[in-house]
């Protein structure tokens, strides 16, 4: 994989010779190798779909990936997910204090930048690791909907449609061709629902998916009830099934 | 307690109008009974949209208002849009509430238009009202009760200005710590002016 100078991959971020964070990179690569999160943006809201793995004994009603920020922003979070917890909590904070200080809420991108503030700093200062996590923040403000990436670098990006962890690759080429704006809210989540059976073991049932939703109306961020997600599996496997695996 | 000699004077008015507010202040700064000068300003420009008219020490508002107008600046270019008139007001008094022990000595009256025109009063521990109109300073009885009586809503830029000016006057009339002159600032949508008349 990589083929790093010796010592230029141990302790504190420093550059190697050949300018990289070695560091950096191998949080990067956590988060390739976490569980399949992703996000789609149309005219009329925003949503979160991730992949959880249960084991058989383990109560599945808890989402461990998807996380409410506030009313109006939900994060997704793929990698190491314990990290996106501590940022969840930072950003829930921001989030109250900006609207105790302005008296508004809290713009998704100021969250955005604000994890990516958090990200570079941890890939600056000596005696910690960078965070192993990407998280994907969903959320509707005075702009729209809104849909934005951070990764460990510190890096944030706004997107129309993004996925994070194992196989997103392939689901950002799928979403390259299938996705359109224009499309309602039941479609993105059928959509979503075909990115996440496109890469995973399972591809029947829907007890490993968990998805939320926000639409530009209410503005309010709503968790899908396995009912619901189950209704959208269902249309995903009748558009997939005459094509075969499309 | 400030020493009597000590004890800061003013008029200041602020109404929402039709399609803007106006801000006013009389220009005299008096110690007690002892005039400081006769050119003060207590009306500031804190963004394009906002400004604040205060009455109090002059210390206490000049740095209230230059620290105001930082913070703003700041906010402004993070969020790459202007600062709405409630967001001012709110930062201004989280600012005054922080030094709620050691308070600002100061009463401000926020002005700004954002969807719609807007005024908010302060007070020195930090106290935020909205309201249509307002007065603060040693002469707001006086002003206030003038502002109260031709006050409209739905009224135009020339009849708000006209009413402000009168409202001041009135208070310069019989206040001894107001006079000299009035600043006023009148921002609209198309923007912000200042005016000064000098009695």
């Amino acid at each position: 994989m990589f083929a790093p100078s010796a010592g230029y991959d141990r302790a504190i971020t420093i550059f190697s010779p050949d300018g990289r964070l070695y560091q950096v990179e191998y949080a990067i690569e956590t988060v390739r190798r976490g569980t399949l999160a992703l996000g789609l943006r149309v005219k009329n809201g925003v949503i979160l779909a991730v992949e959880e793995r249960t084991r058989k004994l383990q109560n599945p009603d808890i989402s461990q990936k998807i996380f409410q920020v506030d009313d109006h922003i939900g994060i997704a979070a793929a990698g190491y997910v314990p990290d996106a917890r501590v940022q969840v909590d930072h950003s829930r904070v921001f989030a109250q204090m900006n609207k105790l200080i302005y008296d508004e809420p809290v713009e998704v991108e100021a969250v955005a930048k604000r994890i990516g503030d958090l990200n570079q700093q941890y890939t600056q200062y000596a005696g910690v690791r960078p965070f192993g996590v990407s998280l994907i923040l969903a959320g509707v403000d005075r702009n729209g909907a809104m849909l934005f990436s951070t990764d460990p670098s510190g890096t944030y990006l706004s997107y129309d449609g993004i996925a994070i962890g194992a196989g997103s690759d392939q689901v950002m080429e799928y979403l390259e061709k299938r996705f359109n704006p224009n499309m309602n809210l039941e479609d993105a989540c059928v959509l979503a629902i075909d990115c996440i059976y496109l890469v995973s073991e399972d591809k029947v049932g829907t007890k490993h998916i968990k998805m939320a939703l926000l639409d530009t109306e209410s503005k309010r961020m709503i968790r899908l009830t396995d009912e619901e997600i189950a209704k959208y599996a269902e249309k995903s496997k009748e558009r997939l099934s005459p094509t075969g695996k499309s | 307690m400030i020493p009597e000699q000590f004890i800061p004077g003013a008029t200041v008015v602020g109404l929402a109008f039709k399609d803007g507010v106006i801000l006013g202040a009389e220009k005299r700064i008096s110690y007690g009974t002892y005039v400081v000068s006769k050119s003060g300003r207590k009306v500031f420009k804190i963004s394009d949209r906002v400004g604040a008219a205060c009455a109090g020490m002059v210390a206490d508002m000049q740095t209230l208002v230059r620290e105001m107008q930082s913070l703003v600046k700041i906010r402004e270019l993070e969020q790459r849009r202007p600062m709405p008139p409630n967001s001012v007001a709110k930062l201004m008094s989280v600012l005054l509430f922080e030094r709620r022990y050691f308070p600002l000595i100061t009463q401000v009256i926020i002005g700004g238009i954002a969807e719609k025109p807007s005024i908010y009063v302060l007070d020195p521990l930090g106290s935020l009202i909205p309201d249509d109109y307002s007065s603060v300073g040693s002469g707001a009885e006086i002003a206030i009760g003038i502002i109260e009586s031709g006050y409209s809503p739905n009224m135009d830029e020339k009849s708000a200005k006209e009413l402000a000016m009168r409202s001041i006057k009135s208070a310069v009339q019989r206040d001894a710590a107001s006079g000299d002159g009035v600043d006023l600032l009148i921002i609209t949508k198309d923007g912000l002016k200042e005016e000064s008349i000098t009695f």
